[in-house]
């Protein structure tokens, strides 16, 4: 309808209201009739009464016919502002492709940060802010048993105290971990697992999706052997069939009845467990209150501040503390939110790169504002024109609000896309040890902020240069050459948006400077111990089978020394804590001659070795002898100490052939054990966790109730050229002792340094590439802003040169103006740096937070950026061909 | 006595042929009707203007103020290029209408 569109540009006809359109036309009409019926002789009066009788009821027509011309005239409104705003999208899109440079330059730069800002930011919001998987997660409560300051695993004792005394809490649980093996369809598998009080899934909330969860029946001793499975499992295993409820599967080689299968996803510690049996509580080990093996987690009542549930906890201990003093001396009961527990200082970190990414958008945002700020000061000058043309200042400003628009969409088109890829490199690359980053999902509320937050800013600055050139004096503008006629303000401005975003800049590569360094330092770090041509696999022997202290000690031995002796292998050993592992098994040490009390004790982690671990890891012994065949279970207790664990224990003294008792003694009969040798310290967690005092004790004479802590488990090392031949000697090393127990955890020990370093890397590499983007953007930003004062000046410097000024020295002046800024923003930067690196301290290593090389280089690298983002456009200025300046 | 809608299509179809020959305000197409239709059709002359605002809001006639012949201000309605195609739509439809009725009732 290409008429009516053009009716419609010409603006409705009638710009009187409806009412009086209305109103002159029906009085014309009546008016009309009464003259038509006068003339045939009516007088004028009678006529006027006939023809309104004639016209019907008019006040009704007049209410209809007003309402439809309002009808109207808003769809003819409509239909003008349909057509201008499809004018100014074209002309929008014409302008944005007549710029494409400027154009690119927007939407790059802020589509990068709006979408780096967005992935980091749901990466963060998947790990630390999104409620838990399970109902009431800031009522959980994770209750440890400490001693002293350090908190540990909770008795039973203590736990059915606090079951049975604790008001504070609507249900608590005890949990026991452990492996079991499972075994479905032929293979076995060893699976993590829990043994639980009935009412652990209470605590959390949640009820099974098939069957039952445990009753107080389940736990008692002697009833019939029952198990829940994960979802997981149920999967996996069991191929998510529903009929496997109510049928028997073998758990370490016992049957025992599936009567449930929790929702997917419940994982609400982290451990991953495949399955949960209930836990019964003998009287023996009730009584037992010295032995601390259970984690106890409570549902706090709703509304009850953590305060109140402590001060209760800290009451009961007391009483405790009364009523059984041998057990309970110097202990107390701490509830820690179930959060704190599981995120430790992930949320930190996170929150540290979410700082980092908010300067990015930051920058972004700034760069965006300097390049419409210039575009706007450019365009001044045709704005002026269509104003004078006729354009109203309300037109003109929704013509550039449209213009902003179509660039905002295309930023915004970007950034999804590029957010989307981001959030899947993320979880490609993120280490598996940062819990449920792998659920990272662009946010849409997220992404909406960032949008609006980049949106915002580009209006805000897009349309500020507007505002001021429709109100400004069109004569004087247009008499000036569009030159800027407010300079010393936006002057002003932009500088401040240089100095920010060098400073900002020199904060986030001082951050990634720190951890690159760290990282360098990292793995420069010799941990002390063989790193390659090693393997190491786990093996955890099955309680039904292996219940005696002994035969399990047999079966190790027999597996280290077939591992050891398979083709292909140089050194086969096994040892309880794997190299390269978590911590644990951290023992009290009574030396010979001094009090047997707790606090004289003094803290050291055993490990349990077959005789030739130190060889095989390569750890050199520095004093005494190694584990040999006269170390056997009935000849005298024998142990080998970290050189740590020597300075400790006797400071300045000889080691050799002194004694302590730990691991298995009462407090009548102590088995003292020898120091026959000395090792070398090792980092044997991570090369960047200081070495931390340690023991080892001969497998030959491994207390008897050692294996119920580490619940019969040892990790079988073996070293050589070639990974697979080792993987394979290990496997039939320990299926020639049994052919039913799984291996599990197997892997070369330089993988298991690469996994231990991989959060940190991680960290580092997103630190880098934030840096890197925050370093480009601040490069092009100051770029922009000296191109634009070049090109805002050739009139005067073109007079300079004419005057006679030579090219180096306007080359020096553009310089020394421009950089004037830069220097400021980077001794700002710098004093921030020197702030805020304080909080990156505990994931540095080999670094000091204010490491002098890192700020030197940064802020020299910063400089030398600077100065090219400069030079470039201040060449062209020292160009510039007076004459043709002149008559410009 | 045809259905309501008819009436108004009726009405509609009416003003448009008025219109056909040339622009005119709302007392002359009324005069028009009258007379051209031997006063078989009596048209509410109110009901007339709803009608005409109704077209000029979808477009098939547009209104401009001119002089009455008396030298008055008037409102001038015209046909619009889709208005000449509504009316020639209607007019096949009228006339479809028609004699279908008429079939109908001359059958013996």
């Amino acid at each position: 309808m290409p008429e009516r569109e053009r009716k419609h540009l010409r603006g409705p006809v009638w710009r009187e209201s409806v009412t009086d359109e209305v109103s002159a036309e029906l009085s014309f009409h009546v008016e009309m009739r009464a003259r038509e019926l006068a003339a045939r002789g009516l007088d004028l009066e009678e006529a006027r009464r006939a023809a309104l009788a004639q016209f019907g009821d008019i006040s009704d027509v007049r209410a209809e016919c007003e309402t439809i011309a309002s009808q109207r005239d808003r769809d003819m409104r409509r239909a003008t502002y349909r057509s201008e705003f499809l004018q100014d999208t074209r002309y929008a899109v014409r302008q944005i492709r007549g710029a494409p440079w400027f154009s690119l330059l927007v939407i790059g730069t802020l589509g990068l940060g709006i979408a780096s800002a967005t992935t980091i930011f749901s990466a963060v919001h998947a790990v630390v802010l999104r409620p838990h998987g399970f109902a009431n997660a800031d009522r959980v409560h994770f209750i440890s048993e400490t001693w002293k300051e350090s908190a540990g695993d909770v008795s039973p004792g203590t736990f059915i105290d606090l079951d049975e005394q604790a008001t504070q809490f609507e249900t608590i649980a005890a949990i026991d971990w452990s492996t079991f093996v499972l075994a479905a369809e032929g293979v076995p598998d060893q699976v993590v697992g829990a043994a639980v009080t009935p009412d652990y899934f209470q605590v959390f909330g949640v009820h099974p999706v098939l069957g039952r969860g445990f009753t107080t029946e389940d736990a008692q001793p002697g009833a019939p052997r029952v198990v829940i499975l994960s979802h997981a499992i149920f999967r996996e295993q069991f191929g998510g069939d529903r009929s496997v409820l109510g049928t028997d599967i073998r758990v370490d080689g016992d049957p025992a009845r599936v009567v449930g299968v929790l929702p997917a996803g419940f994982d609400p510690l982290l451990m991953g467990e495949a399955l949960w049996v209930p836990l019964a509580l003998t009287p023996e080990q009730i009584a037992a209150r010295g032995s601390h093996w259970l984690d106890v987690v409570g549902l706090a009542r709703a509304g009850v501040p953590h305060a109140t549930v402590q001060s209760e906890l800290d009451r009961l201990a007391g009483l405790m503390r009364e009523q059984h003093p041998a057990d309970h001396e110097d202990r107390g009961i701490v509830a820690q939110p179930i959060r704190e527990v599981l995120l430790g200082d992930y949320d930190r970190r996170l929150f540290l790169l979410l700082g980092a990414v908010s300067v990015v958008l930051l920058i972004a945002c700034a760069n965006v504002a300097n390049l419409l700020l210039a575009r706007g000061a450019a365009r001044e000058k045709e704005i002026a024109v269509r104003a004078a043309l006729g354009a109203g200042h309300g037109r003109i400003l929704r013509q550039l609000l449209t213009e902003n628009l179509v660039l905002s969409l295309a930023t915004v088109a970007l950034s999804i896309g590029i957010a989307l890829v981001g959030a899947r490199l993320i979880v490609t690359f993120a280490p598996a040890d940062i819990p449920r980053i792998a659920e990272t999902r662009i946010d849409p509320v997220v992404l909406a902020f960032a949008v609006i937050v980049g949106a915002l800013s580009s209006l805000v600055f897009g349309l500020a240069p507007a505002l001021r050139a429709v109100h400004t004096d069109l004569q004087g503008t247009l008499r000036s050459g569009g030159r800027d006629t407010q300079g010393g303000t936006r002057d002003w401005l932009r500088n401040s948006l240089v100095i920010g975003e060098v400073a900002l800049s020199v904060l986030l590569l001082v951050g990634a400077g720190l951890l690159i360094r760290t990282s360098v330092e990292a793995a420069r770090v010799d941990p002390g111990f063989r790193m390659d041509g090693i393997v190491s696999a786990r093996v955890t022997l099955p309680e039904q089978t292996y219940r005696d202290p002994e035969r399990v000690q047999a079966a190790f031995q027999r597996i280290a020394e077939a591992a050891a002796t398979r083709p292909g292998v140089t050194h086969g050993a096994a040892t309880s804590l794997p190299p390269l592992g978590a911590g644990g098994n951290e023992m009290f040490l009574n030396v010979e001659g001094r009090p047997a009390t707790l606090d004289a004790a003094v803290v050291g982690r055993m490990r349990i070795v077959s005789n030739g671990y130190l060889e095989a890891l390569g750890i050199p012994l520095l004093r005494g002898r190694g584990f040999d065949s006269r170390d056997v279970r009935a000849a005298d207790r024998v142990t080998i100490i970290s050189a740590d664990l020597a300075r400790r224990l006797w400071p300045g003294q000889d080691p050799l052939g002194r004694r302590f008792a730990c691991c298995e003694e009462n407090a009548t009969s102590p088995a003292w054990k020898t120091v026959i040798g000395v090792a070398a310290a090792v980092r044997s967690q991570s090369p960047t966790i200081e070495p931390y005092p340690e023991f080892y004790l001969p497998l030959a004479q491994a207390p008897d109730g050692s294996w119920n802590w580490i619940q019969r488990s040892m990790s079988i090392v073996a070293t050589g050229a070639q990974t697979d031949a080792l993987v394979a000697a290990i496997r039939d090393a320990v299926h020639s002792v049994d052919g039913s127990v799984p291996v599990y955890g197997i892997g070369t020990v330089r993988d298991a340094l690469r996994n231990a370093t991989a959060a940190a890397r991680f960290n580092m590499l997103l630190l880098s590439i934030l840096g890197a983007l925050g370093l480009v953007l601040a490069a092009t930003g100051i770029y922009g802003v000296v191109s634009y004062f070049v090109n805002l000046r050739r009139k005067e410097i073109g007079v300079r040169m004419a005057l006679g000024a030579s090219t180096r020295s306007v080359l020096a002046l553009t310089t020394r103006q421009a950089m004037g800024p830069v220097v400021i923003g980077l001794v700002l930067g710098a004093l921030a740096a020197l702030a805020a690196t304080r909080l990156l301290a505990a994931s540095l290593f080999g670094v000091t937070p204010t490491d002098p090389l890192t700020f030197g280089i940064t802020l020299a690298g910063l400089l030398l950026v600077a100065l090219g983002a400069i030079l470039l456009p201040a060449r062209r200025a020292s160009r510039v061909d007076p004459t043709e300046a002149l008559q410009a | 006595m045809p259905p309501k809608d008819r009436l108004h299509g009726t009405l509609d179809v009416l003003v448009l042929k008025t219109l056909s020959w040339g622009p005119r305000h709302g007392y002359a197409i009324a005069r028009w009707l009258e007379e051209t239709s031997g006063e078989e059709i009596s048209v509410e002359e109110g009901s007339l203007y709803p009608a005409l605002y109704r077209m000029e809001r979808r477009g098939w006639i547009e209104a401009e103020w001119g002089m009455s012949e008396l030298g008055r201000k008037a409102k001038f309605y015209s046909l619009t290029r889709e208005g000449r195609r509504q009316l020639q739509q209607e007019s096949v439809e009228w006339q479809r209408f028609t004699q279908a009725v008429l079939r109908i009732l001359v059958a013996t």
